[in-house]
């Protein structure tokens, strides 16, 4: 029970100890930007639009095959604890699962899904 | 209800609490700020190298040494050094790359005599060593006074802004007007434009400008990014890379053999050793460096240079550099190089072009160009897959050419060569008037065209283009210019719409009454 | 419940533990760069490293960063900005906190700690690709993406090899797995495990032959626009990911805290050490990959062999078991 909470007060603490080590920074060398020190760095001269855009995604039917498979993996890891007391069973019917997954991958990269430039 | 007078309100009131706690901070961050200057003093130097006219020697030497770090970005270098003077039209890039480093800053120039200097800079620093120690110790002292604060940090070279006034401007404060609610810092947003895959979607004008690593130094190139992949590249600053001492002189007397074999064999060295850099293999990297240096220097022999040029070869073989990152990327096709004297370039093609065939010198070594044979033999069965060179091709031909340079080197023998108006520099064919550089830019646009990012900068590091330095000129940026056009014309609509808006509301108001 | 053995002792156990293992990978990575550009025959002579130069140097370039000014760019991020490192730390500090360095301590002794692996995982993700997007800036925008791509690939196979290694176990529990393997370590009885492992950690930790998101491409990409103290972090929380894969791996994969003479928490240590030379030494060997051809592979090779390593893991558990054949 205090598992769950440890790791979050791991976590929580991992970040509070990044911010203080900023702060820290902020103090010892005060930030003070004027606008000729903002200009983002292309090589040497100043850009002409915001990089801020609709970034063209080219991987985006990668993505959706990653989402089957992450679900995939959600149900492996419940197999995972209880496969040796099923036996044979489980190993065959997770076999014919990833099969079905498998033949996405197939498909996915024959219509090229992993191929974008 | 306790006041000043009150003996234990001085914890207890407010503003005495923020004191201390200000006070407490004050003095904490003193002595630890003194603390790390005592620290920092011995850190490696943080210089970002600007490479310009005539630099009394490779910049990139620096990588060798352990006390400087050459970092890819400005903005955590502690330290701008400007090797060489910067030409006319490039002022300004070297003036923003200035401003985007971090304080404490400063700028160390280093030429070949003070006295050449022309820039109207205000330089604080301005040395004239021709050895790199006494630069690193020049580079170590002026960061160590940045540090202290024995020196202090250099303000900015370009005024605070000359973009048309933004701030507070209009109802969000960004300078009003248009979709997206105004222009921060004075630049709009990107707008769309067609896509290959029947999309449309934003694409981003970007000028990469003349001191980004990868690219030879003084290389502008502005692209139309969409996404990763480049839509659209024009070339608006050639680098004028200057031939070798050795190969110039060439051009006009006879030069001994051994000599310049060596330098085509240490260029060679030096071409690969950015290009392994580039590609994450710094150690690689600067143990090529390192052989060429040994080579230019010719101390130790050519029997070691060869062991470890080929040590060096199994090593690049194994690291993949010439598998996953190059196989199949910048393939330049057989035909396009046919007979036009770009060296390298063209053997790694498949054109059987080097203009040491007809050397006699050349001819009584036994020499026979390296031509990569399996692009030739595609060229004859007409495949359109490998009928040319990729990025791994010129690689493994640069690292066989410069075998075969230690070679001819080891065996020349006294013999001279050259002299009657061309020589075959480690570029391609050269001579007095003409360099083998600007086919290779005029290429650059066709060949760069639909590639991914990482691609394009793969290719035109496998290209020989020098090191660069010196520009002619920098052509102005159309897309930056139609852009701020849009973008005024955007503003002009939105104001004229409010106008005739405001005219209506007083009609209505006239009329209620 | 007592706070202090509890809670407070571990954590600062957790603390000087990172401190001292980014320190020691820092140091680790320059004498290998350097033994890389002597070449072999030169490089096991110690006296040409300058230890002493070599120790001091991470301190004396902290000292330096902490004394920079941090840039800010035109119209940043600013929440996201400064969180970014922020989370790839923390996310990298529980992943390392998982695992348990003798058969009493651990940090954090969960019953499903590779799913809680998982999770850090794709805040790495989250945290990378906040630090590409913040600054507004080209360079740093297309290396957060390029991690989005990168990332996605080398999930499965790492997922996949956990849950094979949990398989003999009966249990998703890092402890568990570890004594799982009193009697033959993972590397052995699953031999494709470690590899597929170490590829995907390898992403996992953008470091070497993976380093898309910040490689000299891109003029540092992701770390383009960053200096002094966010610079500073950034890094630290990069070492701390290396750090923390290593760790998972010698405990997943090479026995954890098991073995003969020494005591187990010596022997993880020596375990981490050696999967984060390894991964060190990658990247002074091997060339940064191309991202589609990274995708390609991962998808069509990885990602099947980690499933043939789940299923021959699974058929091999249940011949010990007498359940099949």
């Amino acid at each position: 029970m205090f598992a769950l909470g440890g790791a979050f007060t791991v976590f929580v603490a991992g970040i509070l100890a990044w911010l203080a080590m900023r702060w820290v920074g902020d103090v010892l060398s005060p930030v003070a930007s004027t606008d000729a020190e903002r200009v983002p760095f292309t090589g040497g001269y100043e850009p002409a639009v915001h990089a801020w855009s609709r970034y063209h995604v080219r991987y985006y039917a990668m993505a959706l095959l990653f989402l089957a498979f992450d679900m995939e993996m959600v149900f492996m890891y419940p197999w995972a604890m209880v496969f040796m007391r099923e036996g044979v069973t489980a190993l065959v019917e997770m076999l014919m699962f990833i099969v079905i997954l498998v033949l996405g991958i197939l498909y996915a990269w024959r219509e090229g899904a992993f191929r974008w430039a | 209800m306790k006041g000043p007078s009150d003996g234990l309100s001085v914890f207890g009131s407010a503003s005495g609490f923020v004191s201390l706690v200000a006070q407490t901070r004050g003095a904490f961050s003193g002595t630890f700020r003194s603390a790390l200057r005592r620290l920092a003093i011995g850190a490696p130097v943080r210089v970002f190298a600007i490479r310009g006219v005539d630099p009394p020697a490779d910049p990139a030497l620096l990588h060798l040494r352990d006390g400087v770090i050459v970092l890819d970005s400005p903005r955590s270098a502690t330290i701008l050094l400007i090797a060489g003077s910067v030409p006319e039209a490039l002022r300004e890039a070297v003036k923003h790359v200035h401003d985007e480093m971090a304080h404490p800053r400063a700028t160390v120039r280093w030429v070949s005599d003070p006295a050449e200097e022309r820039v109207d800079h205000q330089a604080q620093y301005n040395v004239s060593f021709s050895d790199l120690t006494s630069l690193i110790e020049t580079l170590r002292r002026v960061q160590n006074d940045l540090v202290t604060g024995a020196r202090s940090s250099e303000d900015d070279e370009l005024p605070g802004t000359t973009r048309t006034a933004w701030r507070g401007v209009g109802p969000y404060g960004h300078g009003g007007a248009g979709m997206t609610g105004g222009t921060p810092y004075g630049r709009p947003m990107a707008e769309r434009a067609p896509d290959r895959d029947a999309l449309q979607l934003d694409q981003l004008p970007l000028r990469i400008g003349p001191y980004f690593m990868a690219f030879p130094a003084g290389l502008v190139l502005d692209i139309e990014l969409q996404g990763d992949v480049v839509q659209d590249v024009a070339v608006s600053a050639e680098p004028v890379s200057p031939l070798r001492p050795v190969f110039a002189a060439a051009i006009n007397d006879p030069v001994s053999v051994a000599v310049l074999e060596r330098a085509r064999a240490e260029d060679h060295l030096r071409w690969l050793a950015h290009a392994l850099r580039v590609h994450g293999l710094a150690a690689l990297g600067n143990r090529t460096l390192k052989l060429a240096v040994q080579v230019d220097a010719d101390e130790t022999g050519i029997e070691s240079s060869v062991a470890e040029l080929k040590a060096i070869t199994h090593d690049v073989g194994r690291s993949g550099a010439l598998w996953w990152s190059a196989r199949g990327v910048g393939l330049l096709s057989r035909d396009a190089m046919a007979g036009r004297g770009l060296g390298p370039t063209a053997r790694a093609s498949g054109v059987r072009d080097d203009a040491r065939i007809d050397e006699p010198a050349y001819q009584a070594l036994g020499f026979e160009p390296i031509v990569n044979a399996a692009a030739e033999v595609a060229a004859k069965t007409a495949s359109s897959d490998t009928n040319g060179g990729d990025t791994s091709a010129r690689w493994r031909l640069l690292l066989a050419e410069a075998a075969q340079s230690l070679d001819l080197a080891a065996r020349a023998n006294g013999a001279r060569a050259w002299g009657h108006g061309v020589v075959e520099c480690p570029r391609g064919r050269a001579t007095a008037r003409e360099a083998p550089e600007p086919q290779l830019y005029a290429m650059l646009p066709d060949l760069l065209r639909g590639m991914e990012w990482g691609d394009a900068v793969t290719t035109v590091v496998s290209l020989n283009l020098g090191e660069g330095g010196d520009v002619r000129a920098v052509q102005p940026w159309a897309a930056a210019e139609k852009v701020r056009q849009s973008a005024e014309q955007a503003m002009k609509n939105e104001n004229a719409s409010d106008m005739s808006g405001m005219a209506g509301m007083t009609h209505t108001q006239h009329q209620a009454e | 419940m007592t706070v202090w053995p509890g809670v407070v002792i571990p954590m600062l156990l957790t603390v000087v533990f990172l401190c001292a293992a980014i320190y020691a990978t820092a140091v680790l990575d320059t004498i290998l760069g350097r033994a890389v550009t002597r070449g072999p025959r030169r490089a096991l002579r110690m006296q040409t490293f300058r230890m002493r130069d070599v120790l001091e140097q991470p301190l004396r370039t902290s000292a330096l960063l902490l004394l920079q000014q941090r840039t800010l760019t035109e119209r940043p991020d600013a929440g996201a900005w400064m969180l970014a490192p922020a989370l790839l730390g923390a996310s990298a500090a529980t992943a390392t906190a998982l695992v348990p360095f003798s058969a009493r301590a651990a940090t954090l002794d969960v019953s499903s700690g590779i799913v809680y692996f998982g999770a850090a995982m794709a805040l790495v993700m989250i945290a990378v690709y906040l630090e590409g997007w913040s600054p507004n800036s080209p360079f740093p925008l297309i290396g957060g993406y390029r991690f989005v791509a990168q990332a996605l690939s080398y999930e499965m196979p790492l997922a996949l090899v956990l849950i094979a290694a949990a398989l003999p176990a009966e249990s998703l529990a890092v402890g568990a797995i570890v004594r799982s393997q009193a009697g033959l370590w993972n590397v052995i009885r699953q031999p494709l495990g470690l590899p597929i492992y170490l590829i995907a950690s390898i992403g996992l930790a953008f470091w070497g032959p993976l380093a898309l998101p910040g490689g000299e491409d891109l003029a540092g990409g992701v770390r383009a626009e960053l200096s002094g103290v966010t610079l500073l972090l950034w890094r630290a929380a990069h070492l701390v990911v290396v750090v923390a894969v290593s760790a998972m791996g010698a405990a997943i994969f090479l026995g954890g805290w098991l073995g003969p003479w020494i005591p187990g928490p010596v022997w993880m240590m020596l375990k981490t050490i050696a999967l984060i030379v390894v991964i060190l030494a990658s990247g002074h060997t091997l060339a940064r990959v191309r991202l589609e051809w990274f995708v390609l592979v991962a998808w069509t090779i990885l990602i099947p062999a980690a499933l043939v390593d789940v299923f021959a893991s699974g058929v091999l558990v249940l011949w010990g078991t007498s359940r099949c054949c």
